[in-house]
């Protein structure tokens, strides 16, 4: 190998920087590069889709997902899911328990909720909310 | 002189294949290792779908010529052509990429719960630093003697070269502070003086790694060189380089967002301290 390189660098005719021979690339080293190139562009075209698209801020709605029953408090588990684009912080999630006449408060702040995205969380209260009206809502958020 | 035929050479040469799993086992730990303490960063969880689309985009784009010229100078073997040293940044993107999936899985923040968006965004966001990684495992555990770019051969001993891999150093050890909420704290913490003092100690830390760079003989600084040539050339610039990538880095992530000027530069000029310190050991470590 080093033979034929010192033969090639006698060689006027050819410039002495250049290989006596081309570089073998392992074809896996083309696949994975692909791929590297592919990651970039996809992740480029969905940014940049995103980044001129109109402004569309959070729109948080909260789902009930189930009851348990704790030992100390009854927990409701619910998702709050944010359908636009903007995340929100601080998400405060109100849940509000009545039975006619008194009504029970239970909030609960979720520390991230970024666009079209989902995140679960729990309400306590010390009575069976199957047995009462629950109403849970998102009251507020602040722009990360 | 007789030529010694490399051993490693042959190796490469005579099977290309075993030589690229080598470099892509290498990539893996070094994406791991690099990319490890970010992706157990919680504020990076967030904020891939947090800062603006087209400044992550913009981040993205300017990640891969640093990765391109990062190869050139400490990459995957060593590497003659632009169209290598493109394919390997390509490649150390994809390892980036596969890494930081793979962990963020293992460790639950990857879940069915985050949106398609939020996970393109946080992979994206958590492969650079582990691109970047996987680039420079390859020089940081491979033989030395393979690469061959201690010798003084390759074009990281120009004075552009040295600025470069002062930037990736800067680049490296910025990028792992600049996410925290701490930094944001520090810029409204810090008072005048503190931020006056850490200019200095930035400059000086910096100098004393020049020196360091000296005794250790290196090609682009000769022995003899004037002090005051040395501090303007290879101290200052640099430390204009760190300070423009600091204030890049901030605004990519959002984080000058709502600041005076003077808040603004002293949360720059405090993010400046790692990437002072990662510049100048990037010199003597690449």
């Amino acid at each position: 190998m080093t033979t034929a390189r010192d033969g090639a660098r006698g060689d006027a005719s050819r410039p002495e920087s250049e290989p006596a021979e081309p570089e073998r690339i392992s074809v896996w080293e083309w696949v994975s590069g692909a791929i590297g190139l592919l990651v970039v562009v996809a992740a480029l075209t969905m940014l940049l889709r995103d980044a001129f698209a109109p402004s569309s801020p959070p729109d948080i709605s909260v789902r009930l997902d189930s009851v348990s029953a704790g030992r100390s408090a009854y927990v409701v588990h619910f998702s709050a899911e944010n359908a636009g684009r903007e995340p929100a912080a601080a998400v405060t999630v109100e849940g509000l328990l009545s039975d006619g006449r008194d009504t029970l408060v239970s909030t609960v702040t979720i520390d991230y909720l970024p666009g079209r995205s989902t995140r679960r969380g729990g309400l306590l209260f010390p009575v069976d909310p199957r047995m009462r009206e629950l109403r849970m809502r998102a009251v507020g958020f602040e722009d990360p | 002189m007789i030529p010694q035929p490399d051993r490693s050479e042959v190796l490469d040469r005579s099977d290309p294949d075993r030589q690229f799993a080598i470099a892509i086992a290498r990539a893996f730990g070094g994406a791991i290792i690099f990319g490890l303490p970010l992706m157990m960063t919680m504020e990076m969880w967030q904020l891939g779908s947090a800062m603006p689309s087209a400044r992550l985009a913009l981040l993205i784009t300017i990640w891969i010529p640093l990765l391109v010229g990062l190869s050139a100078v400490a990459g995957f073997e060593q590497t003659l052509r632009l169209k290598h040293d493109a394919l390997d940044a390509f490649v150390a993107i994809a390892v980036g990429t596969v890494a930081a999936t793979a962990i963020l899985v293992l460790l639950g923040v990857l879940d069915s719960d985050v949106g398609f968006h939020e996970a393109v965004a946080m992979i994206t966001l958590q492969a650079l630093p582990g691109s970047m990684g996987a680039l420079l495992a390859s020089s940081q555990f491979g033989s030395r003697e393979a690469t061959g770019h201690r010798d003084g051969s390759g074009r990281r001993d120009t004075w552009g070269g040295e600025i470069f891999l002062m930037g990736v150093g800067a680049n490296f050890l910025a990028f792992n502070v600049a996410p925290t909420e701490e930094i944001a704290l520090l810029g409204l913490e810090m008072g005048p003086w503190h931020t006056v003092a850490t200019v200095i100690v930035s400059l000086l830390l910096m100098h004393g790694f020049v020196y360091a760079v000296e005794f250790s003989g290196q090609a682009s600084i000769p022995p003899g060189t004037p002090l005051v040539s040395v501090f303007v050339r290879y101290t200052v610039v640099g430390y204009v380089v760190v300070l423009a990538l600091s204030t890049f880095m901030l605004w990519c992530f959002n984080r000058l967002a709502g600041l005076s000027i003077a808040e603004g530069l002293s949360l720059v000029i405090a993010l400046g301290l790692p990437g002072a310190i990662g510049a100048a050991a990037a010199r003597l470590i690449l």
